[in-house]
């Protein structure tokens, strides 16, 4: 892999390219150049440790820049990342769905309330 | 076919800006039917709000009843300015977060032991499990339900009300971060902990037996 084929690879992963299958070759070219290694220094070096603390973020829709463009990288490229992020959202998701569920107020309360509020009022 | 699908939804928003400006004039003559109006209308998702928050359903009731009093003193100065339904929601909120502080004092807990731990290279100590997509026949949808519910319910207060606030009641991180009295940012590391804590508890019961595969 050249530097061309590098970066491309870096790209092709960013944007949601299945690429595992090529993480090997392109940590092999960072190992080989400097140049590289220095240039793509975030994309390489951050790990799933920290990629977990942006989670929060990434699911408001406030993760952006270089920071957004790292996790997205990271995601495509380590399977156990993204199993996480997909649990994490399911978890997010699931939780959400209780707030469909909203069982009628009893009668009992509403006359309490109403009652209350007549007492209130005089 | 847009626009006639968005001028519909204009119109009948509209119509509901309305029905609730009726309704308020209504309220503030002191109408005792349209008092009758309001309280059947929203104390049932008032009601399973204050429930999350406090998990006593007498506590809950009880604290519907002092929300929809303090709305009652407060509608001269209700202005406008978010839907009546978000305004009472808000206000059982607050009521159910003022119940729960008065109760006795538990001492806050962490939830560290259900944090995922990494190895000194940064990466997962223990593969992250697989979940299985949501089921869609309504009995497995209603026991997913119920256990979802339940392991909320085994997070520490601190943890678990946040969340509630957060990912149910729908409150973005600033009125999480006022309600709780802590910073944005504190509020925000307080959901996402809470998730990842919750994601812990439900791995067992969601999770499938192997860990991710590679590609």
């Amino acid at each position: 892999m050249n530097c061309v084929q590098f970066e491309s690879a870096i790209e092709a992963l960013r944007s949601g390219a299945p690429g595992a299958a090529i993480c090997d070759q392109f940590r092999a070219h960072a190992r080989s150049c400097p140049s590289c290694a220095t240039r793509f220094a975030p994309y390489l070096k951050t790990k799933c440790s920290e990629i977990t603390d942006f989670l929060a973020d990434y699911f408001d829709g406030s993760l952006h820049g270089e920071t957004r463009q790292v996790f997205d990288f990271h995601i495509n490229a380590c399977p156990e990342c993204r199993c996480y992020l997909d649990s994490y959202a399911l978890t997010v998701r699931r939780t959400r769905e209780l707030s469909v569920a909203s069982e009628p107020a009893p009668q009992r309360l509403i006359d309490a309330i109403l009652a209350a509020r007549r007492a209130q009022s005089n | 076919m847009r626009a006639d699908s968005t001028q519909r939804e204009q119109a009948a928003a509209g119509a509901d800006v309305a029905a609730e400006l009726a309704l308020l004039a209504r309220l503030r003559a002191g109408e005792e039917a349209a008092f009758a109006e309001l309280v059947a209308a929203h104390a049932a998702r008032m009601l399973a709000a204050a429930r999350r928050i406090l998990r006593s359903d007498e506590d809950a009731q009880d604290a519907v009843q002092d929300a929809f009093l303090s709305a009652f003193k407060a509608l001269e100065r209700f202005q406008g300015d978010a839907r009546l339904s978000t305004w009472l929601h808000r206000i059982a909120i607050n009521a159910a977060l003022m119940r729960l502080r008065s109760q006795k004092r538990r001492r806050e807990q962490d939830v560290d032991e259900l944090l995922p731990s990494f190895a000194e290279d940064g990466h997962h100590e223990l593969a992250p499990k697989r979940w299985s997509e949501a089921a869609e026949d309504p009995l497995v949808v209603a026991e997913s339900r119920a256990l979802v519910r339940a392991k909320i319910d085994e997070l520490p207060d601190n943890y678990r009300v946040a969340l509630v606030l957060r990912d149910i009641e729908g409150l973005d991180n600033e009125e999480l971060a006022e309600r709780l009295g802590v910073s944005v940012n504190a509020a925000k590391i307080r959901v996402h902990r809470a998730r990842q804590a919750l994601k812990t508890l439900l791995d067992p019961h969601f999770g499938e037996p192997s860990g991710p595969q590679n590609p």
